[in-house]
This record gives structure tokens, C-alpha cells and sequence, in this order.
């Protein structure tokens, strides 16, 4: 079924272009402008988490990290080299799309344990970062049981990707 | 949410991985010291190399989403949307206010506007927080749309589809049906959460007061 979403996108693209050529094309350029804007000021970001992410590998921290954490990650069926991502994913975006593209690079994109990383990072957000801005201008203790709520629905949706993708992709 | 902008804590992230490579590589020796030096100085060709191959799918996406912004996709999927927000949000609907910014945010999420939903999630926070009782305290309405913010339903991830393209996947959607499942399942926990932890303290009883937009 997601084998034809791509296309189909397309082809609605080029319907919507057909009908309303002139404003489509220049919505469309405005948005593109807009995208290599927004690639252009994450990239200095990216370039700072891709340093420390190879620095990171080249040193092994990975496999010592699993080594170490190895028991906790049994005891909840964690992939234990998806650790990394699973830490950086709720602090920062640029980071953990280093760390993604870390991981594609070694399992590849279409292994079981690459599409469980894309799930993860699919669908689950910079908590922290969301959590920061939206609640900027109240007094933490006027949050009442935000953060809680936060954390758990946050440790909720890991384990339902975990849990979905294994069931999934194997 | 926005992808470019980050946290504080986020350079912290940076100093952790570098000094927990640097004291992984001193405890395990060998060229690991070495290697790091190497890394360091090669990791910045590859981060150029990784941002070109998503330049390309990024800017495409972003594109493609103006044009069905234009053609007014977001508005339909805005008003399949709303009889299910009006629920979770009945004193917003009641007040008249905030409900089409909290349905629009949530929109922008889910197709993947991530630039657009950020402005738009503070405005529907604006319009809720002149809702409020006590001044100084989150009414439940504005920490169910936070959770639903955090745990957004999400239709296209544009990000991780850039990068699977990138990164030459085979089948760069093959993970959707998947994510649909489980954000989708985060946001019916987030609101089931929401309502049982709002029964519980519910010793501040409300009654509505219907100030209009102080802001």
C-alpha cells in the first residue's frame, strides 16, 4: 500500500498542475525557496551533531553503551543500538537526524532495525523542545501534570513503535 | 514543530558525545584515540555530503506541501477534523475561540508544515490561556493540546522521508503505515491520560467564565 503513496502524490501534483498551472508553480516555488532556506539554517546544527555523532562512533561509545546498559534494554526489549537515538530524540531534532542517518549508514535503510529507527523518529517529537516553548510564559508550577503526563505518553509512544514495528517488519 | 530552532540543553548534547567519546576512547585504548582525531576532521565532509542528498527531497516536499496549502488541502483536512476536536476541547468550542487555531496546528503537524505549526500552535495557546481561571495555572484544555503537540498525530513525517530518500532506500515509505499506527495510538493515549489524571484533581472545580481575548 505505501509502495504507492509516492506516486500517487505525484500524480495528484500534476493534476492540481494541469488545473491551476500558474498559481500551483508559483506556491510551489515559494515553498521550494522556503525548504532550501530552512535547509541552509539547519545545516550549521547538523554539522555540529554529525561531528560529534562520527567522533562518537569512531570511539565505539555505541557498542560500550550497550555493553553497559545491556541489561536494562533486555529487561524492556529495547534494540540496544538504538540507544542513541532513543536519548537524543526527545532533546534535539538535528541531533537525532545525525544519529538517524548514523544508523542508515550502518544497518541500512531497509533492515528491521532501520525501519524501527524510522518509526521511532517518525513518530514520536523534540519533546523537550515543544514542551520549552508552549509552556514559555507560565510558572512551572502552573503546569500541573503536564510534564508527567508528557514523559509517560512519550515513554508510551517508544514502546508502541518498538512494539509495532517488531510485529511489522520482524 | 520547527526543525531548526533548538534548546539550550541541545549544546549540551554536543559537549556530552564528544567528551564520552573522548574518555570511551582513553579507557579502551588502542587507535581509538586516533580514530576519534580522524573522525573529527572527515565528519565535516560527510556532513556536507548529508546535507546535499537532502537538500533536494527537502525543498521538493516543502513545494509540494505549499501547493496543496494553495489548493486548499488543509482546510479540508481541517474540517474533517473539527467534529473530534470540538469534543476534546468543549469549553474552546463553547467560547467560540481557539478551536480553528488548535485544528489548524494540529493539521500543519500532521502533513508534515512543520515551519507553519509552530506559529500556529503558540497563537491556539494565546487564545486558550484567555480562558483561563487562575491566571497563573494551565487549564486542562491547554495541557491536552500541549500532549497532543508532543505526541502530534503525524500523516507524512517529510523530514525522515528526506532523509530515507537520501540515504537510498528502497522503499522510502515502507515505515507510513506504521507510524500512522503509532502516533495515532500516542494521541489517543495522550488524551485518555489528559482526561483520567483532569477526574483526578478535580477539587478545583471550574465554572466557565467567558472572557473574551485578553492578550
Amino acid at each position: 500500500m505505501s509502495t504507492w503513496l509516492l506516486p500517487v502524490l505525484a500524480a495528484v501534483l500534476g493534476v492540481l498542475f494541469l488545473l491551476r498551472g500558474e498559481r500551483c508553480q508559483r506556491a510551489f516555488l515559494r515553498g521550494a525557496r522556503a525548504g532550501l532556506k530552512s535547509a541552509l539554517t539547519l545545516f550549521p546544527t547538523l554539522l555540529l551533531f554529525v561531528c560529534a555523532v562520527s567522533m562518537f562512533r569512531a570511539a565505539n561509545v555505541p557498542d560500550v553503551l550497550s555493553r553497559l546498559l545491556c541489561g536494562v534494554c533486555d529487561a524492556l526489549h529495547i534494540p540496544d543500538t538504538l540507544l542513541p537515538l532513543l536519548l537524543v530524540r526527545p532533546v534535539s531534532s538535528s541531533a537525532s537526524t545525525a544519529v538517524l542517518s548514523d544508523l542508515f549508514a550502518a544497518f541500512g535503510t531497509d533492515s528491521a532495525l532501520g525501519l524501527c529507527a524510522s518509526v521511532v523518529c517518525g513518530s514520536s517529537e523534540t519533546v523537550l523542545y515543544v514542551l520549552s516553548v508552549l509552556t514559555a510564559g507560565t510558572p512551572p508550577s502552573g503546569t500541573r501534570y503536564l510534564l508527567p503526563a508528557a514523559l509517560l505518553t512519550s515513554l508510551f509512544v517508544v514502546f508502541l513503535s518498538l512494539c509495532i514495528s517488531r510485529l511489522y517488519f520482524g | 514543530m520547527s526543525r531548526e530552532e533548538e534548546i539550550p540543553i541541545a549544546g549540551a548534547v554536543f559537549g556530552i558525545f564528544c567528551v564520552g567519546a573522548l574518555i570511551c576512547a582513553l579507557c579502551t585504548g588502542g587507535g581509538a584515540v586516533a580514530a576519534i582525531g580522524q573522525a573529527f576532521l572527515s565528519s565535516a565532509g560527510d556532513a556536507v555530503t548529508l546535507m546535499l542528498s537532502l537538500v533536494g527531497p527537502m525543498c521538493l516536499w516543502s513545494g509540494f506541501l505549499e501547493v496543496l496549502r494553495e489548493m486548499g488541502v488543509l482546510l479540508v483536512s481541517e474540517r474533517l477534523s473539527a467534529p473530534l476536536l470540538r469534543r476534546l476541547f468543549p469549553r474552546a468550542a463553547r467560547r467560540g475561540e481557539g478551536l480553528s487555531e488548535i485544528t489548524s496546528a494540529l493539521c500543519a503537524n500532521a502533513l508534515g508544515l512543520g515551519n507553519a505549526a509552530t506559529p500556529l500552535a503558540l497563537c491556539a495557546m494565546e487564545k486558550l490561556r484567555a480562558g483561563r481561571d487562575t491566571p497563573h495555572r494551565m487549564s486542562s484544555e491547554e495541557i491536552l493540546f500541549v500532549l497532543l503537540c508532543t505526541a502530534p498525530p503525524t500523516l507524512l513525517p517529510t523530514t525522515l522521508l528526506s532523509l530515507r530518500i537520501a540515504a537510498g532506500s528502497a522503499d522510502p515509505t515502507a515505515p507510513l503505515p506504521a507510524i500512522w499506527a503509532v502516533s495515532f495510538g500516542g494521541c489517543i493515549f495522550a488524551a485518555v491520560l489528559a482526561a483520567i489524571l483532569n477526574i483526578r484533581r478535580r477539587p478545583h472545580k471550574k465554572t466557565s467564565r467567558c472572557g473574551k481575548g485578553v492578550t
